[in-house]
């Protein structure tokens, strides 16, 4: 062949496929024949097979139509793909990669005959006030199609009965409650992973926390105990509601399953070890509490910590420390930066409430959120801030992963501007050491209240009031120290009887 | 090793004696002989099948589709991965410092990579093409549709309505 700059169609695949996914959307755009074949089922079907390069995956875009108010596939008349866009009226998506999207049920109240609802290659259950978690596998093909969800009623229990099928008999005899509201699912290869309590935790050691895994090929259903030792590590991990210091994550490019745990003196990750035999955890503490929540020295109270999700590609873990904040933890440099005080106003009522965070999420996803637009993307990656950065150039730039990791990249960009705006003073304070005297004395409410023993009185209000605030029983604080903090008050303003009810 | 017609039958003829395996030799569409060892043939596929069917191997093969200096290139990277073992960690590193040179030298002149990569194609070597083809893949990452057409001499053929489902994908493509 004579020297000459044109390559023939089939190579031009060759190289789109082994490229992004953000240019493979504008390659589409170059022309027609190209946009045909690009387009076509079988590209698709070979990024999933990880032809090249396995981290590609071309995304599907959903766009809701406000005149005729339902989702339509932006690409959906030239690649029909095995997903019902009208169940992002009633779902929303939690967590996607190669393919497998996980929905909730965004609505609690789903009308429900009880009978079952088959669409498209999927199917759930209608029940009443039901919690209801399907399973998409959106790519056509032999035998990938398999979709379930397991209906559960108000307490979260699942009806296994009625799905023997997917379950196995010793996850049927347990009868654990699945998954756990607020965890976030963890895809890692076909299968979806869910934290699940025991109904009958009190009997088992590890308060009966274990990883459900669904394979979303085979619909069947394992699961995987947590590392040994690692819930006896927990501050009184024993019922779902605390359930919020483990997360699930997928690590290694959506090979390996994580599992984060707020351990009593540190975060650790553990990642579970695909060995011919048997798995096995393997441990890795990441940080010990004290370098986050340097409050926590003297009198060794360890805060509740909420894990709000994992950015797999930045490697950053989010979690919320009540008294502490809103903390960005970054796994592989150890490194904890506070994001947000919790002193700075109420915050939290933002990402803690569920249906708020999930909009944030859209948000994120969207990067600049268009009134109409809203996405459902599948793939293997998800944005850095870097990317975000560049996804709002292109939207429809697939690749996003969904709920935790673009929580994390949103959170991490709030994060460097409040980190860049504020003050270089470093959080470091001194605290006087040891525990409450028997009987308070003026010094040591002056102490509590970190005022001088003869302080004005709005002074000492003041201080009250800050101290209060911060301690707050309703906030997650102790009411022990609650009640220490007013008998200082009461101590140092000399009114009432200084006798504590402890 | 080969690089001239004349020269590099001699040294062949010299090393076929030594390695005691089979020269094949390999003509460019310029009629210009290149002969190279059988272990190095064998990384094409399209080569391997048909030494394998047992065919004019005695003759030599013809390869219209692909001139001389693009063949003496696509030579060079068959006898490294041809006739080096990669066993251990070191030679495979050294095999992917060879890779990485390779296509660094072929980054530069762009119309000699797409020649090399479509002889790549035609000769079915699988590593050399995945090597070029995810190098021009690197290229054209964050190019607009506009300058993807001029790297490839891609032809504007796009009707009113695929224009206006593209708008709908995407403002900014």
């Amino acid at each position: 062949m004579a020297s000459s700059s044109t390559l023939p169609d089939d190579v031009l695949l060759e190289i789109f496929v082994r490229s992004d996914a953000a240019s493979i959307v504008r390659c589409a755009a170059t022309c027609r024949s190209l946009r045909r074949r690009i387009l076509h089922q079988q590209l698709r079907r070979r990024h999933r097979a990880g032809n090249g390069n396995a981290s590609l995956l071309l995304g599907v875009s959903y766009r809701l139509r406000t005149d005729l108010n339902t989702f339509v596939g932006v690409t959906s008349s030239s690649s029909p793909l095995r997903f019902n866009a009208s169940l992002l009226e009633s779902f929303e998506p939690m967590a996607s990669r190669d393919g497998l999207l996980v929905l909730k049920q965004r609505v609690a109240n789903n009308a429900g005959d009880g009978g079952e609802h088959r669409s498209n290659g999927f199917f759930f259950k209608g029940r009443n006030y039901s919690f209801n978690l399907c399973v998409c596998s959106i790519f056509t093909g032999g035998g990938d199609v398999t979709t379930f969800l397991p209906p559960m009623d108000p307490a979260m229990h699942v009806n296994m009965e009625s799905h023997k099928n997917i379950y196995p008999p010793a996850l049927l005899a347990r009868r654990p409650r699945m998954p756990v509201p607020n965890s976030l699912p963890a895809i890692v290869g076909r299968a979806v992973h869910w934290l699940g309590v025991a109904s009958d935790y009190w009997q088992d050691g590890a308060y009966g926390v274990r990883v459900v895994a669904l394979d979303a090929d085979t619909a069947a259903a394992r699961t995987i105990d947590l590392p040994p030792g690692c819930v006896d590590r927990m501050l009184g991990c024993s019922n779902a509601k605390s359930m919020s210091k483990l997360m699930l994550a997928a690590s290694r490019g959506g090979a390996a399953l994580s599992l984060v745990v707020a351990e009593r003196e540190v975060i650790s990750v553990w990642t579970l070890e695909e060995a011919a035999a048997a798995e096995r955890w393997s441990r890795q503490v990441v940080i010990a509490r004290v370098a986050i929540d340097r409050s926590v020295e003297a009198r060794r109270l360890y805060q509740t910590v909420f894990f709000e999700g994992f950015g797999e590609r930045s490697g950053t873990v989010l979690m919320r420390i009540v008294n502490v904040g809103l903390v960005q933890l970054d796994v592989a440099t150890k490194k904890a930066i506070v994001v947000r005080d919790s002193g700075a106003g109420k915050w939290w009522g933002r990402i803690s409430g569920e249906p708020e965070s999930r909009s944030t999420c859209e948000d994120a996803l969207t990067g600049q959120r268009p009134p109409d637009l809203k996405r459902v993307i599948t793939g293997r990656s998800e944005p850095s801030p870097a990317e975000e950065r560049q996804d709002a150039a292109t939207p429809l730039v697939a690749g996003l992963s969904v709920a935790a990791a673009a929580m994390g990249s949103r959170y991490m960009l709030q994060a460097w501007q409040a980190f860049r705006t504020r003050a270089a003073m470093p959080r470091v304070r001194r605290f006087y050491p040891g525990g409450f005297e028997r009987e308070m004395t003026r010094r040591e409410a002056a102490l509590i209240l970190g005022v001088r023993e003869r302080a004005a009185f709005d002074k000492i209000k003041e201080a009250h009031k800050r101290v209060m605030v911060a301690n707050h029983p309703d906030a997650g604080g102790s009411h022990y120290i609650a009640s220490k903090i007013n008998e200082a008050k009461d101590m140092l303003m000399g009114k009432g009887k200084s006798g504590s009810m402890f | 090793m080969a690089t001239g017609s004349g020269a590099a039958a001699a040294a062949a003829d010299a090393e076929e004696k030594e390695s005691g395996s089979r020269m094949i030799t390999l003509t460019s569409n310029e009629g210009k002989a290149f002969v190279v060892t059988e272990a190095s043939a064998r990384q094409s596929a399209t080569i391997r099948s048909m030494v394998d069917d047992g065919g004019c191997v005695d003759k030599g093969f013809p390869l219209p589709n692909v001139d001389s200096k693009t063949l003496a290139r696509v030579i060079q990277y068959c006898d490294e991965h041809g006739n080096k073992e990669a066993h251990t960690v070191d030679e495979r590193a050294a095999l992917a410092k060879f890779d990485k040179d390779f296509i660094a030298e072929l980054d530069a002149d762009k119309a000699f990579l797409y020649d090399v990569t479509m002889a790549a194609n035609y000769l079915h070597i699988q590593g050399l093409f995945a090597l070029t083809t995810q190098c021009i893949a690197d290229t054209i990452k964050g190019k607009t549709p506009e300058e993807i057409r001029t790297a490839f001499g891609i032809e504007y053929d796009l009707t009113a309505q695929d224009e206006e489902e593209i708008k709908e994908e995407d403002t900014h493509a």
